[in-house]
């Protein structure tokens, strides 16, 4: 499973220099030509108005650069598909490898959000008064995203990530947390869903792995000690 | 040759009724463009109310309910009864004259569409008259939000109506104007022979025409859905919305740009006294920019996990191809010009470096592991307003300056025209440069309100100084209009030297726009006119003429 | 390129290979794939429709394209019936929200409007064969 924090920096620190650089270029000749090439003599300039040989080769150039972007983006979704078993893949569904992470099923309706940890039968459900926390181990996680309503969307800003949230269907994805840790509104619903859209936020609890378990276990007692759920 | 009065006052008084029912493209073009630039006024207003209410976390002057109709019917003014209208409008005025017609195809039909627009318009803001308010659910209106569940209110069924009347004019103009490119161009305009400002307009109405119909047919089955049910519930439902909607949501935002960026090269030409250079390459890069511009839809879906993220990817990338083109033909247009700083060329060289940023940033979020982190956040919301705002609305004013002569007979004050631009440029980087910074950092689009312990009140309260800077800017814009309709200096026929055919005649045109045509020869007519003229006289001087007698 | 209908045909091979690319070499999409496919067809569908009505024109009028006949076409200055049309119109699909009657009521207006059309184009016609040309009526 990737970390798709990783991945974002990797793509964005080729893809920013590069666009910073084009525009400074190109502001630069703007700049340049409008002051080198101020006249007072009204008569036309008669002079080349084509160049095809020229522009060919630019074109091509343009084309180079294009493929190699796209190059730089394909290989790096295929990196995050591996490994997510419903994850977006042109192949279609692609096997889980290595031991199983933990499951979360997030479910969003107006205007909050609930998590389901099935293999603990455990279940986080904001309030009205107060945000729901994901509590998550560090390492690799698996998320499916469900809505009961209309579209949402699940996004953690810090992991660079997000996916949309549908009624009658999942989408499945991987994130990889790094530090433990509280974010309080950590989380936040990316598409617009109405009245209180600003507000469906969540806070982000990242634990290590044995703080981890022992929270779960805790909560799965303090919920009566049933079984996991489906 | 004119002498340079006043301008020729039209046979009798036109009296504002006789101006509502013409059938003159002029005036067709005219009303239309002036309806959708107070249409731009009142969404101006609405992003005021939105960036004062951001300003500070907290909600200070706006309810969430009111700030959530007051964005939708934002976005919503703005495409379908502002930029898109302005661009057929501008065709509509500009096509017959640049092209030696005397008239546009179907008048009639194009006198309906004013009506349409109107009446469309006015149909979506009766909204706010109702008790639940206008319609709510964003321009884009997705299912299942906008569906009769989510927002039963009737804001969102006269919504409804009202887009499809508007884009149903739009689709008549743009049938018009391009059966008059088909069938009105002067003797010896071939298809590249056409004005590069009319071949933005054969590229937009190509789009109107194969694209539109998808909204049209998008809302029509959201309205059904919303009275009968059954359209858009079965799981899929909600995505086959989206790809309906954006198989016109991409290229609409194409349609509000390729006339703007004609009228702006079209001014850099003139004022760098040169002819537009890459003609041919330019053509070639216009339909193929249009051609992937309906293949890239997908791009505003990649988080949905419902489509082939790889294409969409590849065909949005491919974009930086002829965008390059059109960027290497502006400049080398200017290259070794005899370039004068009016301005229209400030506003034009204004537009090539915003739209750059919006441009540059576009191929950014068109790669997915980018997209999958600012996707619905302010970046995007930057990103797009560089297109539209240094596009359309640069593009615009570059064309508002060059051709307010042509239209009005009087020049717009060069003066007041430089403090309109500087408030613009430096009201257009305040407002959206803090905007990337806030979706890099995971604000949310959409939203009436962010917590204060996010840190991002500084940001927004610098967006919100931009904004009011835009509003200044285009409030000298208009102090400008209506001090040059009357004291401005009188244009005459062609007070810039224009290279196409529009500036052959009077100012402002007479009913059936010429009384002659000069030959074309190729894509600036009146540049080429005025070279033979320039080699002749040096010709002759050359062979010991009198300069005198050269005087034409 | 002296014909136009070069433009459209143009256009619709580029929508063409765009729609190849999608449909045959990377694939379209897990959900609901076929709408892709179908507003392509449709826009190329639409698009080679343009290109014949371009042809099909260019080869009616005697000498090609950009042929202006020597006479201005008649149309009136003003057609305030259309204008009629256009809020009659506009008054229909009001009425889909504020009730039957409104459609009523510009379906009325509507017929007025056509009518005031139909008068006004024989009007014209009138004129124009009275003025000496043949074919210029609009």
């Amino acid at each position: 499973m990737a970390d798709t924090r990783e991945q974002y920096e990797n793509v964005a620190a080729v893809y920013w220099p590069i666009a910073i650089g084009v525009f400074v270029l190109v502001v630069v000749l703007i700049v340049a030509f409008a002051l080198r090439y101020r006249s007072d003599d009204h008569r036309p300039v008669e002079g080349r108005s084509r160049a095809e040989g020229l522009e060919s080769l630019y074109a091509l150039g343009l084309a180079c650069v294009a493929a190699a972007l796209a190059y730089l983006t394909f290989s790096t979704m295929a990196e995050l598909e591996a490994g997510v078993p419903g994850g977006q893949s042109a192949a279609g569904e692609v096997a889980a490898v290595g031991p199983p992470a933990l499951e979360v099923t997030v479910t969003a309706a107006r205007w909050n959000w609930r998590f389901d940890y099935p293999r603990y039968g455990i279940t986080q459900v904001g309030s009205g008064t107060r945000l729901p926390t994901l509590t998550v181990p560090t390492g690799d996680v698996r998320f499916a995203v469900t809505s009961v309503d209309v579209v949402h969307s699940f996004f953690i800003p810090e992991e660079r990530y997000k996916r949309d949230a549908f009624p009658e269907r999942f989408n499945r994805f991987g994130l990889r947390f790094e530090r433990p840790g509280f974010r309080r509104g950590g989380g936040k619903c990316a598409e617009y869903c109405g009245l209180r859209h600003s507000y469906m936020n969540f806070d982000l609890r990242v634990l290590d792995r044995a703080a981890f378990e022992r929270w779960a276990q805790a909560q799965r007692a303090a919920a009566g000690g049933a079984g996991p759920r489906a | 040759m004119t002498t340079l009065d006043a301008p020729p006052r039209r046979s009798g008084t036109l009296s504002l009724l006789g101006l509502f029912g013409s059938t003159d493209h002029k005036h067709i073009g005219l009303v239309t463009g002036l309806t959708a630039f107070a249409f731009f006024l009142l969404a101006g207003l609405l992003a005021l109310l939105m960036r004062t209410e951001l300003a500070e976390p907290g909600l200070q002057i706006l309810r969430d309910d009111t700030y959530n109709q007051v964005f939708t019917m934002h976005g919503s003014t703005m495409f379908y009864l502002f930029a898109v209208p302005l661009a057929l409008a501008v065709g509509l005025y500009l096509v017959p004259l640049q092209i030696g017609a005397a008239e546009i195809v179907w008048p009639r039909l194009a006198l309906l569409g004013y009506w349409l627009f109107l009446s469309g318009g006015l149909i979506m803001y009766s909204g706010f008259l109702t008790a639940d308010g206008a319609a709510k659910a964003a321009w884009t209106a997705y299912d299942p939000l906008s569906d009769s569940v989510a927002t039963p209110e009737a804001g969102m069924d006269l919504w409804i109506i009202g887009v499809v009347l508007a884009t149903v004019a739009t689709m008549i103009w743009a049938a018009c104007v391009l059966a008059t490119l088909v069938r009105r161009r002067a003797p010896g305009m071939t298809m590249l022979r056409i004005p590069v400002f009319s071949w933005g307009m054969v590229v937009t109405c190509l789009l109107v025409l194969t694209a539109f119909p998808a909204l049209v047919l998008a809302m029509t089955l959201l309205y059904i859905d919303r009275h009968f049910g059954g359209v858009f519930t079965d799981p899929g439902g909600p995505l086959a919305y989206q790809h309906l909607f954006w198989f016109y949501g991409h290229p609409v935002v194409y349609v509000v740009f390729f006339p703007f960026l004609g009228a702006a090269l079209e001014a850099i030409a003139v004022c760098s006294r040169k002819r537009f250079f890459g003609y041919h390459a330019m053509v070639l890069s216009l339909l193929g920019f249009t051609a992937l511009s309906m293949s890239v839809w997908g791009h505003h879906m990649f988080t949905t996990g419902g489509v082939a993220n790889r294409y969409f990817a590849l065909t949005s990338t491919a974009l930086l191809v002829p965008a390059g083109i059109e960027y290497f033909d502006s400049l080398a247009t200017m290259f070794r010009g005899r370039i004068v700083v009016r301005t229209s060329l400030l506003f034009a060289l204004g537009f090539l470096g915003l739209f750059l940023i919006g441009g540059l940033t576009g191929i950014l979020v068109g790669s997915p592991p980018l997209n999958y982190h600012l996707h619905d956040t302010y970046f995007i919301v930057a990103h797009f307003h560089y297109t539209v705002v240094g596009g359309t609305v640069f593009g615009f004013f570059a064309g508002i300056y060059h051709w307010f002569p042509k239209v009005t007979g009087r020049i717009l004050g060069e003066g007041l025209g430089k403090i309109n631009w500087a408030l613009l440029m430096v009201g257009t980087l305040l407002t959206f440069i803090p905007q990337f910074f806030l979706g890099e950092e995971g604000m949310a689009r959409r939203i009436s309100d962010y917590p204060a312990y996010e840190g991002w009140a500084g940001l927004n309260q610098l967006s919100t100084v931009g904004a009011f800077v835009i509003f200044l800017g285009v409030l000298v814009l208009l102090i400008n209009v209506a001090r040059s309709l009357r004291l401005g200096r009188v244009a005459g026929d062609d007070p810039w030297g224009g290279h196409t055919l529009e500036w052959t005649t009077s100012s402002p045109p007479p009913r059936h726009n010429f009384e002659a045509l000069p030959p074309v020869r190729s894509y600036a007519p009146l540049l080429d006119l005025r070279e033979e003229r320039e080699r002749a006289r040096a010709g002759a001087v050359a062979l010991g003429a009198d300069r005198e007698e050269l005087r034409p | 390129m002296k014909r136009s209908w070069v433009v459209f045909a143009t256009f619709a091979l580029l929508l063409g290979a765009s729609l190849t690319l999608l449909w045959g070499v990377i694939g379209l999409g897990p959900i609901k794939g076929w709408i892709p496919v179908a507003t392509f067809a449709t826009a190329i569908l639409i698009t080679l429709v343009m290109a014949a009505l371009a042809a099909g024109g260019a080869r009616r009028r005697r000498g090609g394209e950009g042929d202006q006949s020597a006479a201005p076409r008649a149309i009136p200055d003003f057609s305030f019936p259309t204008v009629l049309a256009g809020i009659a119109i506009a008054h229909m699909a009001l009425g889909l929200e504020l009730g039957a009657w409104l459609i009523m009521i510009g379906a009325g207006a509507l017929a007025v409007a056509v009518g005031s059309v139909a008068i006004e184009l024989r009007a014209t016609r009138r004129a124009a064969v009275r003025a000496g040309g043949e074919e210029s009526a609009t």
